[in-house]
């Protein structure tokens, strides 16, 4: 499919405004979290054609403690802006792992989620967890303490 | 004079997402030399402009996960943009530097990411419709194991979800820059 899309549209750029306090954040428990300065609503005023609302994120990784880590990312949604209690997770094909072994290792990690075009305002953020306790890992800074804050865009594809 | 105030920009954006994509496996035994990978295929022809000028660059981009098979299997790929002029039947690579290598050596390794790839290709000999795809190798055959497109193991807030069908939806895209 080919179609034309208004470029002001297109070059949507979210910047949250919380996203510049971001501190760096540890995940190294079995419980999920918001992966913090992930959260963005996005309205969908007039979708000119298109088939798709783009989550598109780049996050700094620091190696600190482990030398084997993993994290489970997945992409949430919230339906209903106005009720909390809408936000789910978009399931199975919405989640990428981010593993590393044996290897001190900073990263920046990218991705894109693309969601079914939609009318009105929504949602979303990520959230992640490692695997187990003894999987140690850093988001929003690397391992000499410079901070990177998160950026997500979003745009209609 | 008056100007528009929003712009319509006309650069011929085709994206393609393939929403239940099935696991590509990638073993030693079968891939050390290029093969293709699925779901990154696309077909597309620079824009031409009102003015009969033709863009002057494309944006190849796609983005895929990578994943292990076990514990102790490994992603090394060396991986390539490949044309075809003949409707899949043939592919070369693009070339103009549009190789490049992902992972680690020896015992240390990337055992699962997402792989975010453009290409700015010149469209200077590019006046018909070419198909598009990105092809890999295993950069090593020891240990280099791995899937396309399905998370190997996955735990949510609820704990352990592996058994379900998670993956990451490829997808591809081009667009034209004048």
């Amino acid at each position: 499919m080919t179609f034309f899309i208004p470029t002001d549209d297109r070059n949507n750029l979210i910047y949250n405004a919380s996203a510049s306090a971001v501190s760096y954040q540890n995940f190294y428990s079995t419980t999920q979290s918001d992966i913090d300065g992930t959260e963005v609503s996005y309205e969908v005023k007039n979708s000119f054609n298109a088939s798709y609302v783009v989550y598109d994120y780049t996050i700094q990784q620091a190696w600190q403690e482990d030398l084997d880590s993993r994290i489970y990312i997945e992409l949430w949604q919230q339906t209903d802006v106005n009720d909390s209690s809408t936000y789910a997770s978009l399931g199975a094909s919405y989640r990428v792992t981010e593993k590393f072994d044996n290897q001190r290792q900073d990263n920046v990690l990218t991705g894109k989620f693309l969601v079914p075009i939609y009318a009105g305002i929504r949602k979303f953020k990520l959230r992640a967890r490692p695997r187990d306790s003894g999987s140690y890992y850093t988001l929003h800074m690397d391992s000499s303490y410079n901070r990177y804050t998160p950026i997500i865009k979003m745009y209609i594809f | 004079m008056t100007y528009l105030n929003k712009c319509y920009n006309n650069n011929k954006i085709k994206i393609l997402v393939e929403n239940s994509p099935n696991a590509q496996h990638i073993v030693a035994s079968t891939h050390t030399s290029f093969t293709n990978i699925t779901y990154t295929e696309i077909d597309y022809k620079p824009q031409t402009y009102i003015d009969g000028s033709k863009a002057s660059f494309v944006i190849y981009s796609t983005s895929i996960l990578l994943d292990q098979v076990s514990n102790s299997s490994k992603t090394a790929g060396t991986y390539r943009l490949a044309k075809s002029t003949d409707n899949g039947n043939t592919w070369v690579e693009w070339g103009d530097n549009t190789n490049f290598h992902f992972s680690t050596w020896e015992n240390c390794s990337i055992d699962a990411s997402v792989l975010d790839i453009n290409f700015c290709l010149d469209t200077a000999s590019w006046d018909d419709t070419l198909k598009l795809q990105m092809q890999l190798k295993l950069k090593q055959t020891v240990g280099a194991e791995f899937n396309i497109h399905k998370n190997y193991q996955f735990y949510d807030q609820s704990g352990d979800v592996s058994s379900a069908n998670n993956v990451y939806k490829p997808k591809v895209m081009c667009w034209s820059i004048k």
